[in-house]
């Protein structure tokens, strides 16, 4: 499944576990349940959006290594995040402006893959999920993601993120995240200023600080195995890669940060081209959705502390085109994140943590349910909550360890969530040690070579809803916890 | 035996003599190595964003007459003013003649440093004065090798600006009090105000190549 | 006989030609006072430099402010970065890939742009400790043979040639230069090691808290 049916599969998940229509037919709710669960937990297997990461043609671009601008990749440090503000051109020589330092020219590619990785969920019967994975089995090795990059100084003030994958487990090519942004940089009346207007296809990818969904950790995850099935609109990145936006940012006295960008649902025939395909019944966007962010940053030696917001207004049409007309889920995500760095000579520290608010109401569902079965008819709007904090502690920027904990919950909604007590409720801790050999330079024949090979557990306290009994399989949750291991390379 | 106890006697005496220096050598040493810090490596004088002169093969004489000066506060020229006043503030008198002796024996190469086409110029006025206007020839008190004597300072191999800049502390009326002798201490002033800017440039070119 | 004379002549001297030619190690803006390099600095300064720098130049996080500072300076310290000779950890992390890749005939420019760029200081100091620092910057300390700072930085701190305009740069940075020759890292600059050795680490705190203080004075020279 490519990574757009991952996506996709969620939308469509979504539109199943807010909807409860899932066959068009009110079946018996324990059925509706089960099936819902299986399939949710099938699905929502592969909902990991890549995010992506040290671009050794940044590295190339810029003469710098990759501990420059990342702590262990993809984490920033404030370079890297000027580097993207500045609109990834910096270092870049394909300009006529008298800015370029050589005649050298750097092709913004890159490649990312990753060769190996496994899998292992702690309780064995939980193996049905994997089963979806026809190649991939509990506990053992199998490729993960390949990715090649256009990143870097396209012209000018132009430049790029923008990153295509194929998914060995889908056997798909798609595109993944796309940043292109055109930025100018000066001073003005006596401020520092950097202003830009970016395009991407995923909301907070646009973003610098590693607080936001797009970007935060985890930053590398299993495509196989068991993941919550709810959280927020923005929290799961539910449209990434299926929207497109244009928004304009301004970033003052290297500290305070405004942006505005809007968002619709792309059309059918680029989904088709370039998301690996169109699912009808996915979720839309109606009209456009406004995404905003605001944040503060203050840095001073080599700490940097970051308060801000973030959030989006989207009206989803959340059973795509059978969504009956003129009807809408009016949704609303307001953010709060914050973010602390200690950056010295051999010692980092991150801290970050993020919590949003959703408020949904769902019309949409209400409308497709079924008056005579109260059990298919969800409440009239549901509040649902994202929270999550994790720190890092990286030794030269070559030994990487992460705790994250991470929290959703929010009103009990038995048809709208797939769930075997109607909570959306999920808690979870996550662990990640990682060795990134390379973050000063990489070996002599490939200077830019980096890779990041890492050990992740996470263990559930609660898994959709339950402590126990999860997915009615009468287990604990924390038989759903999963051991990854992952080789990520980049070229 | 006679020869061992003879060696004896001398090696005795050799150490009675060097000792004591040994150990007053130590404590000037370390005001020496503060003056380093402004006026040169080797005392050759340094130019930072001010401009400290060089006191390589000055004449004893004249330094420990400026330590005094600049002790009584009588030398107020405004570098003499900023930086020697504080830096004397704890400096030991006792250690003056025993500075400026050592001072004295130093050597380093001439400063190089003033515009070469001005040195011709110099080299005249140096030797020869401007007789039309009065004006004595430098060499007449400060030796043909710029080298001085007693009260009379070196000022052959001073750092270009430095002699630029003493010159004019003169011209504007600063070291008015400076006992240059006891009898006259103005002897420079009415000097330097019968010299032009362009002479005084090209004295002080010429000196900074003198040896 | 008069080849031989010659000879010797040559051989004695030769050594001292050899040793003006690698002393041009440090380039002499003077003799190459621009129009070598094509660039525009100001563009190049924005789009090579000011991700770390920041846009204006004012410095950012670890990297100091470079608007406003002197040219010579500049010039030398791009050399030291390019040989590694600058040898503190931040400086090798940073710096001296950036060296590698800019061009050795855009030094003068560069710095000559630098120093005409507008600064403000940077505050950032401990605003107690700014008087016991500028006390030390204008007098040094007689007593402990500390020579004053300002003879060689100026009485504003602006500097001078080589000597680093000091006035309005981050505490921080200030700090932990000074700290770095008290810890041994490369004698690029001879007189600082010594000096900074008599120095106390409050006595340092509080000359970077002054300087931190210090709005831009007007140098002396057009660079």
């Amino acid at each position: 499944m490519s990574v757009q049916q991952r996506s996709r599969e969620q939308a469509m998940l979504t539109y199943l576990d807010e909807s409860g229509y899932q066959r068009n037919i009110p079946l018996n709710p324990w059925l509706a349940r089960g099936a819902l669960a299986a399939a949710a937990f099938a699905a929502v297997g592969f909902i990991e959006t890549p995010a992506a990461h040290a671009v050794p043609s940044y590295a190339r671009q810029t003469g710098q290594p990759c501990a420059t601008c990342h702590t262990a990749f993809p984490e920033l440090t404030p370079y890297g995040r000027q580097f993207k503000l500045m609109g990834y051109t910096s270092g870049g020589t394909r300009c006529n402006d008298g800015s370029a330092k050589s005649d050298e020219t750097q092709l913004p590619l890159a490649l990312m893959t990753l060769p190996t990785t496994k899998t292992m969920v702690k309780n064995s019967d939980n193996q049905a999920a994997m089963g979806a994975a026809p190649n991939v089995s509990n506990n053992a090795w199998y490729p993960g993601q390949q990715s090649i990059f256009v990143a870097g100084q396209l012209y000018c003030d132009v430049g790029a993120f923008a990153q295509a994958t194929y998914d060995p487990v889908a056997n798909a090519f798609a595109w993944d995240n796309v940043d292109i942004r055109y930025a100018k940089t000066g001073v003005i009346n006596g401020t520092s200023v950097v202003y830009g207007i970016t395009a991407n296809n995923n909301p907070s990818v646009q973003d610098v600080w590693n607080t936001v969904p797009a970007w935060t950790f985890p930053y590398m995850d299993t495509a196989v195995g068991p993941a919550p099935a709810n959280g927020t609109m923005l929290g799961t990145s539910a449209y990434g890669q299926q929207v497109g936006g244009v928004g304009g940012y301004v970033w003052l006295n290297n500290s305070i940060y405004i942006e505005l960008t809007a968002y619709g649902s792309l059309p059918k025939r680029i989904l088709t081209d370039w998301n690996g395909g169109y699912d009808p019944a996915a979720s839309r966007l109606d009209g456009s959705a406004p995404y905003w962010r605001l944040a503060y940053e203050k840095t001073w030696d080599k700490n940097s502390l970051m308060f801000g917001t973030f959030g989006m207004y989207a009206n989803q049409r959340t059973a795509g085109e059978l969504t009956p007309a003129g009807v809408s889920d009016p949704t609303l995500n307001i953010g709060l994140d914050t973010q602390y760095q200690w950056i010295g000579e051999v010692h980092a520290v991150t801290v970050r943590a993020a919590y949003i608010w959703q408020r949904k109401k769902n019309n949409v569902e209400v409308a497709l349910s079924d008056p005579a079965d109260p059990t298919t008819i969800p409440n009239a709007s549901d509040t649902l909550n994202d929270f999550n904090i994790s720190a890092t502690y990286i030794y030269d920027r070559k030994i990487s360890f992460t705790t994250g904990y991470f929290n959703t919950w929010g009103t009990t909604d038995m048809a709208l969530y797939g769930t075997a007590n109607g909570s959306p409720d999920s808690r979870y801790w996550k662990f990640d040690l990682a060795y990134l050999p390379f973050m000063n330079g990489g070996p002599d024949i490939w200077p830019w070579f980096n890779a990041r090979i890492g050990v992740q557990y996470t263990h559930y306290d609660k898994f959709d809803g339950v402590w126990n009994d999860v997915n009615g399989t009468g287990l604990k949750a924390g038989g759903n916890d999963t051991v990854f291991l992952y080789t990520w390379l980049m070229f | 035996m006679r020869a061992g106890g003879f060696r004896l006697a001398v090696q005795a005496a050799v150490l009675a003599i060097f000792m004591p220096a040994a150990a007053q050598a130590s404590d000037i040493d370390e005001k020496l190595g503060y003056c380093r810090n402004c006026h040169g490596r080797h005392y050759e004088g340094f130019i930072g964003y001010y401009i400290a002169p060089r006191l390589a093969g000055q004449t004893q004489v004249y330094l420990e007459n400026q330590l005094k000066a600049i002790g009584k506060h009588t030398r107020d020229d405004p570098n003499a003013k900023r930086f020697m006043w504080p830096v004397l503030t704890h400096g030991a008198p006792a250690l003056w003649p025993r500075i400026s002796k050592r001072l004295s024996e130093m050597d380093a190469p001439p400063a190089a440093d003033g515009p070469k086409r001005l040195v011709e110029t110099g080299r005249k006025i140096f030797e020869g004065g401007v007789p039309d206007e009065n004006i004595p020839a430098c060499a007449a008190c400060h030796g043909e090798d710029g080298h001085g004597s007693d009260q009379v300072p070196r000022v052959a191999g001073q750092l270009y600006s430095y002699t630029v800049e003493a010159l004019n502390d003169w011209v504007q009326g600063h070291r008015a009090k400076d006992p240059v002798t006891p009898a006259d201490p103005n002897t420079m002033q009415p000097i330097a105000k019968s010299l032009n800017k362009e002479q005084i440039k090209a004295v002080a070119a010429f000196l900074s190549y003198q040896k | 006989m008069k080849f031989f004379r010659l000879t010797i002549a040559v051989l004695a001297i030769a050594p001292f030609f050899a040793a003006a030619v690698s002393a041009e190690s440090h380039r002499n803006c003077r003799k190459h006072p621009g129009g070598e390099w094509q660039m525009d600095p100001a563009e190049y300064v924005v789009r090579n430099c000011a991700f770390c720098h920041g846009p204006g130049m004012e410095g950012k996080a670890v990297a100091p402010r470079l608007a406003g500072q002197h040219q010579d300076y500049v010039v030398y310290q791009l050399e030291r970065f390019r040989d590694k000779s600058r040898n503190n950890p931040f400086s090798l992390k940073f710096m001296s890939h950036v060296a590698a890749k800019v061009l050795p005939d855009s030094y003068c420019e560069l710095g000559a742009y630098l120093s005409g760029m507008p600064t403000e200081a940077a505050k950032d100091g401990n605003k107690e400790h700014a008087a016991e620092g500028e006390d030390i910057f204008l007098h040094g300390k007689p007593s402990n043979n500390l020579p004053a700072c300002q003879f060689c930085h100026g009485p504003e701190a602006q500097g001078t040639g080589k000597f680093p305009r000091l006035g309005g740069q981050s505490y921080y940075y200030l700090k932990r230069r000074l700290e770095q020759w008290a810890e041994g890292y490369a004698v690029v600059s001879p007189h600082m090691p010594g000096i900074v050795g008599l120095m106390t680490p409050g006595e340092i705190e509080a000359v970077a808290s002054y300087l931190s203080f210090l709005e831009a004075a007007p140098s002396r020279g057009e660079y």
